[in-house]
């Protein structure tokens, strides 16, 4: 039964899925072109971010196609919401990689100090978008719940590296310039993470029509 | 192949409909020219004798007997279809075999209801040769005929119409009356015209009942002749004259019908339309 | 509560069609009826008013309290009981004769024969059918030469002429264009405030778009009953859900 629309709802949700994965490999090379100064790599991603708007209007094509010609309701109607809310965090998550990788870029043929903290915090953001497309790939209200527990982490992780650059600033006023870009990297890290936890948002609604607690439908 | 075969067919087609328009109209004009050519007023005007066989008593007694008989027959056939389609239950045994002896009754030739007439009314309840004796028998040959028509006019009124009238609460008589009867009217009033061609073209039956006294009937306890009876009996005893007078009758016959369908079609519009506007 | 099915089961001679049905119809609302075919919603609809009876071999156990008073028991009319809840059909049957005529068939079915008594009723009826406008001009001409929609309506108008507590439509719209659908749609919404409504219909949307209330049927049960936006969101019951995303079979 209904051969048509379940076949519409896989394409969907292999969209969904290339675009995570596209998702999680951007945040891949970003962070390990921060950590490994590979310019190449950064470039990469920077001039990559066409994909993510392309695979992003595809995703609103095919669930408004759908909305239009199967008038879906129950758990399909919150499988389209949830497509057409998630991806723009994840296209956020996209353009926030980009912003790192023009910083990243901009160091080319300088030195570039990274504390611990924000080569942690970049791990952590790494886990936290391929926690969150995990979940929406699974249908997942464990790996979901996880995700709050990590942006805990990251904010306090941001938090402590704001305060650090703070005083170095106060300390080398010629590291001015360096702390800044390290502050906005860190910045654009808390984003994504905020991102990747409003996936998770939208995952735990597609199951239970609950967001942040609320009932929605 | 395919060719030759829709082609013959459609041949066929057409030759069926040649001779029977041919044969219809033929008939109809050979009687209508031999009726007229045998032509001349006082065999409607005048007295009855036995050398101007006039025919103005048999057009009253035929025009007496079409109303008498339908005020018979035409209520008691449509009362007892509405009670078979709308109040017997489905599997009643009794209407089985109301069913069953309106089925027979259609099939049995008339001059049976002849004989039957004659003894019951003519004999037994006393009313000799006359037009009441033929009224009755005659109308008991058409009961069947309506009863069946009626049936199905009334079954061919769509139930949606019974549903929306029960619907808004009006009860069954009601629903009867003013919905499914006057819905059904037109095939009623086809069943009513229908039987006039039966009253009018009776013969058999009637030479028993109503006999066969050429006369203007003073009373409906007197005998007199029907226009067909008047045809049969001008054509056996008359020779070649009384064939003329047959012929005539005949003419006046075929008028008469032809003036009562354009009536009752015109009749039945106006019902029809009276009631769906 | 206006009308209270409790434990009824229904039968077509052996064949049972309603299986301990349990239902409450509250006042002022619209409750929608839905389900595959034969699953028994059009049933139920029709032994609200007992348009059942004329089924002969149905058979009904249990209770069906209208207003608190068993419609099956031995004090009701029937007539009276049909006058109160009013009935609209799957196809528009309007009764062969003028606009006026129908809507003026019930009351005076009722009693009421004073001309100026029906005339206020015939425009206080398309009124609120919303249809006088359209018919105004044509009170005189059979009702059978309107269109499919206006016909529709007129029998809504018919229906409401008797002044009912309840109308009962089955399938209404199913015969009808997206245009007169949207129409009728409109109109049940309005007449809510006034009356209570009890719609079977096929079209899951049109349950979605005005029912308060929907109960799924299946097998001549009643799977789910429950608020409309709920079961249409978040349904209980897999075959409710099965049935509602088109995946049922």
């Amino acid at each position: 039964m209904r051969n048509r629309f379940d076949q519409e709802l896989k394409k969907l949700h292999d969209d969904l899925v290339s675009m995570g994965t596209f998702i999680e490999k951007t945040m891949d090379k970003t962070m390990s072109a921060f950590r490994t100064n590979d310019y190449a790599l950064a470039r990469e991603v920077y001039d990559n971010d066409d994909i993510a708007d392309e695979l992003e209007i595809k995703v609103e094509r095919r669930s408004l196609r759908i909305l239009l010609s199967q008038q879906p309701v129950a758990r399909d109607l919150r499988t389209i919401s949830t497509a057409l809310k998630m991806i723009t965090d994840m296209e956020r998550i996209c353009d926030q990689a980009k912003s790192i990788s023009e910083i990243v870029l901009r160091f080319e043929g300088k030195e570039f100090k990274k504390t611990a903290d924000i080569l942690q915090m970049s791990e952590k953001c790494v886990i936290m978008v391929n926690k969150s497309i995990d979940a929406f790939i699974n249908d997942s209200l464990e790996l979901a719940s996880d995700i709050e527990k990590l942006d805990d982490e990251i904010d306090a992780l941001f938090k402590r590296i704001h305060d650090s650059m703070a005083t170095m600033i106060t300390h080398d006023p010629n590291s001015v310039e360096q702390a800044i870009d390290v502050l906005m990297i860190a910045k654009y890290l808390e984003r994504i993470g905020d991102h990747a936890v409003n996936i998770s948002e939208w995952v735990v609604f597609n199951i239970t029509g609950e967001h942040k607690h609320r009932l929605l439908i | 192949m395919k060719n030759i075969v829709s082609l013959s067919l459609r041949y066929f087609v057409y030759i069926a409909m040649c001779l029977t328009a041919l044969s219809l109209f033929g008939i109809l004009g050979y009687i209508l020219i031999n009726g007229v050519m045998a032509f001349r007023p006082s065999l409607i005007i005048g007295e009855y004798t036995s050398s101007n066989p006039a025919i103005g008593f048999s057009v009253f007694t035929t025009c007496v007997m079409i109303v008498l008989t339908l005020l018979i027959a035409a209520p008691l056939s449509i009362f007892c279809a509405v009670y078979l389609t709308e109040y017997a239950k489905r599997k009643n045994r009794l209407v089985t075999w109301i069913r069953l002896a309106t089925e027979t009754l259609a099939g049995i030739p008339s001059i049976v209801f002849g004989l039957f007439g004659a003894i019951f009314f003519g004999t037994v309840m006393r009313l000799g040769y006359s037009i009441m004796t033929g009224c009755l028998t005659v109308a008991i040959m058409l009961l069947p005929v309506i009863i069946r028509q009626t049936e199905e006019a009334i079954k061919s009124v769509p139930d949606m119409y019974r549903e929306g009238s029960y619907g808004l609460g009006a009860s069954k008589l009601r629903t009867v009356f003013r919905i499914v009867l006057p819905s059904a009217m037109p095939g009623i009033l086809s069943a009513v015209i229908l039987s006039m061609g039966r009253i009018i073209g009776e013969t058999a039956a009637l030479i028993f009942t109503l006999g066969s006294v050429a006369q203007f009937p003073g009373s409906l306890l007197d005998s007199s002749r029907s226009l067909a009876v008047h045809m049969y009996i001008s054509t056996r005893d008359g020779g070649s004259a009384g064939r003329e007078v047959a012929f005539f009758t005949g003419a006046v016959l075929i008028v008469v019908i032809l003036l009562m369908n354009i009536g009752a079609s015109y009749l039945g519009g106006k019902v029809g339309k009276d009631f769906e506007n | 509560m206006k009308i209270k099915v409790e434990d009824m089961n229904l039968y077509y001679d052996t064949f049972q069609a309603l299986i301990n049905v349990n239902l409450d119809v509250v006042e002022n609302e619209i409750t929608a009826f839905i389900g595959p075919s034969g699953c028994g919603k059009s049933t139920l609809l029709k032994s609200l008013n007992r348009m059942n009876d004329l089924v002969e071999s149905c058979r009904i156990t249990g209770k069906i309290l209208f207003d608190g008073e068993d419609i099956y028991g031995k004090k009701m009319n029937v007539n009276v009981l049909r006058k109160r809840m009013g009935m609209v059909f799957q196809k528009p049957n309007p009764f062969p004769m003028s606009v006026y005529d129908n809507i003026a068939y019930g009351p005076r079915t009722h009693g009421i024969k004073k001309k100026r008594e029906l005339d206020r009723i015939v425009e206080e009826s398309l009124k609120n059918a919303a249809i006088w406008d359209e018919l105004k001009d044509r009170l005189k001409k059979s009702a059978l030469a309107i269109s499919g929609g206006q016909q529709q309506r007129l029998c809504i108008a018919r229906a409401l002429a008797v002044k009912p507590e309840v109308i009962l439509l089955d399938e209404p719209t199913s015969a009808l264009d997206p245009i007169s659908t949207t129409k009728i749609e409109d109109l049940l919404t309005e007449l809510k405030d006034r009356y209570t409504i009890v719609i079977v219909t096929h079209n899951m949307g049109q349950a979605a778009r005005i029912s308060d209330k929907t109960a799924f049927f299946l097998h001549g049960e009643i799977v789910e009953f429950g608020k409309t936006i709920e079961l249409f969101s978040r349904p209980k019951d897999k075959k409710t859900e099965d049935y509602i995303t088109g995946r049922f079979g």
